[in-house]
C-alpha cells in the first residue's frame, strides 16, 4: 500500500510547477547599470567612501596618518629644540659680551644663577665631563666681574651720547673736542670689551677637546654674526 | 543551498577585479531560481523580472563591498526578498489594475495552469477543482506575512536548509523552523476544503 503524501506539500508542489520561466536579463541589467553611471557621476564623497571601503588601502591611510602625525611632532620637537638653544647661544652671549648686554637689569645673584643654568646647558650640550664644566665656570666666574664692570662703562657712555643728543637739539650744537674724547674713549671700551670676551671664550675653548671647542664655537657662530660681533 | 559555491566566490572575485563578464555568468546561474522566488512572492511576471534585474544591478555596485567569501546565494536572495517585501507592501498601499489582468483577476495559476495541468487525464470537472485549489493557494501565500512566506518559498521551493534561510531572514533556525510550521499551519486552515479534495489514494 503505497503511504499518502501530505495534501499540503501535494498542493505547494503542484502550485510551484506553475512558474513561467524569465526573459533574459543581462541586456536590461547593463542598460540600468549604464544609466546609473550616467545619472550618478559619483560624488567625491562617493569616491572616498569606496576608497575607503577596502580594508588595505584604510589601514594605509590610518598607518600614513600616525606616521604623517608623527613626523609632524618630531619636526615641531625639533624646531622648539632648536629656537631653544638659539635663546640660550643669546643668554649666554649677553653673558660674556659686556657690549650685548649694556644695560644688565639683573642683579649679580642672579647672574650666577643664569651663569648656572646655561652651563648645565652646555654640559649637555657638549658633553663637558665635571672637571671641564668646573674649570670653565671658575673661567667664567674669575672673568665676570670685569665683564659687568665694562658693561657698566657700556651703559653709561650710552647715557653721555643720550646727553649729547639732547644737547645737540635743544642748542643746535655740541663741543666737538669733548665729543671727539667722548668717542676715542668708547672705541676704547669697546675694544677692551671684545677682547674680555675673546679671551673669555679662548679660555673656556682652551679646556675642550678639539671636538666640543668645533661644536662650542659653531653654537656662537649664528647670534656672533646676526648680533655684528663677528670679529670675535 | 547551492551546487555552485566555488564558482560563486571566483566569479565575485573576478568582478571585484573589474571582469564584468563575470556578472553574465552570474545572472545565467542565478537568474532562474532568484526569478521563480520573486514570482511566486509576487504573482507577477514583469515585476519579479524588474526586481530580479535590480538585484543585479546591486551586486554590480556593490561588489566592492562584499568580502571574497561571502555567500553569494544568501546575500542575492537577501537582497531580493528584501525588495519583494518592500513592492508588496507599496502594491498594497497603491493598488493598481495589471495589465498582466488574467494573473491578478483569476489568480496566478488560471492562465499558466491551463498550460501546465495535465487535463488529459483529469475530467473536466476535476480539472477546475485543481484550477480552484491552486488560486485558493496562490491567495493563501500572498496573504501570508513576509516572514513566513519567505521562509516557506526559499525552504519547499529553493530547497535551502534552516541555516540558510536563516542567514537570509536575519533569525535563528529554531526560528526558521517554527516560521515554517506557522506558514503551513496557516495554509492547512485556509486551504482546508482543498486539501480534504486533493488527497491521491
Amino acid at each position: 500500500m503505497q503511504t499518502p503524501k501530505d495534501p499540503l506539500e501535494n498542493l505547494l508542489d503542484r502550485w510551484g510547477q506553475a512558474t513561467p520561466s524569465p526573459e533574459h536579463l543581462e541586456p536590461e541589467v547593463w542598460r540600468r547599470i549604464a544609466v546609473a553611471d550616467e545619472d550618478e557621476a559619483p560624488s567625491f564623497f562617493a569616491r572616498v567612501k569606496t576608497v575607503f571601503a577596502r580594508p588595505s588601502f584604510s589601514i594605509a591611510f590610518a598607518v600614513a596618518c600616525v606616521s604623517l602625525g608623527l613626523f609632524l611632532t618630531e619636526l615641531r620637537i625639533s624646531h622648539q629644540q632648536t629656537q631653544h638653544n638659539r635663546q640660550l647661544v643669546q643668554s649666554y652671549l649677553r653673558l660674556v659680551d659686556p657690549l650685548l648686554d649694556a644695560y644688565p637689569a639683573t642683579p649679580a645673584a642672579n647672574s650666577v644663577e643664569k651663569l648656572d643654568a646655561l652651563l648645565a646647558w652646555m654640559k649637555n650640550d657638549l658633553g663637558l665631563n665635571e672637571q671641564q664644566l668646573a674649570r670653565i665656570k671658575d673661567v667664567h666666574e674669575q672673568l665676570s666681574p670685569r665683564l659687568l664692570a665694562l658693561a657698566g662703562q657700556v651703559a653709561q657712555m650710552q647715557r653721555a651720547f643720550t646727553e649729547f643728543e639732547k644737547e645737540r637739539r635743544s642748542e643746535g650744537q655740541v663741543d666737538f673736542l669733548e665729543f671727539a674724547r667722548y668717542v676715542e674713549q668708547r672705541r676704547e671700551l669697546d675694544r677692551e670689551c671684545t677682547e674680555s670676551t675673546r679671551r673669555l671664550i679662548a679660555e673656556a675653548s682652551d679646556v675642550m677637546t678639539p671636538k666640543q671647542r668645533k661644536q662650542y664655537l659653531q653654537l656662537l657662530d649664528p647670534a656672533l654674526r646676526t648680533t655684528g660681533s663677528g670679529s670675535l | 543551498m547551492t551546487p555552485y559555491p566555488d564558482n560563486d566566490n571566483a566569479d565575485l572575485q573576478a568582478l571585484q577585479h573589474g571582469d564584468d563578464t563575470a556578472l553574465n555568468r552570474l545572472m545565467a546561474r542565478w537568474q532562474k531560481p532568484l526569478f521563480a522566488f520573486a514570482w511566486r512572492y509576487l504573482h507577477n511576471t514583469s515585476d519579479a523580472q524588474d526586481l530580479v534585474a535590480e538585484v543585479f544591478v546591486r551586486l554590480y555596485q556593490q561588489n566592492h563591498r562584499l568580502a571574497p567569501d561571502t555567500r553569494l546565494s544568501a546575500w542575492l536572495f537577501t537582497i531580493l526578498s528584501n525588495l519583494c517585501h518592500n513592492h508588496h507592501r507599496w502594491r498594497r498601499r497603491h493598488p493598481s489594475v495589471s495589465l498582466d489582468a488574467s494573473e491578478r483577476q483569476d489568480g496566478p495559476q488560471a492562465s499558466s495552469m491551463a498550460n501546465n495541468v495535465p487535463h488529459d487525464s483529469l475530467a473536466p470537472d476535476r480539472t477546475l477543482e485543481h484550477a480552484e485549489a491552486l488560486a485558493a493557494m496562490a491567495n493563501a501565500i500572498d496573504r501570508l506575512p513576509h516572514d513566513l512566506k519567505t521562509s516557506l518559498l526559499l525552504h519547499h521551493y529553493e530547497h535551502l536548509g534552516y541555516r540558510e534561510i536563516s542567514q537570509i531572514t536575519g533569525c535563528s533556525e529554531r526560528g526558521v523552523e517554527t516560521r515554517l510550521y506557522r506558514a503551513r499551519q496557516y495554509l492547512r486552515t485556509e486551504l482546508s476544503s482543498f486539501l480534504r479534495e486533493t488527497v491521491q489514494p
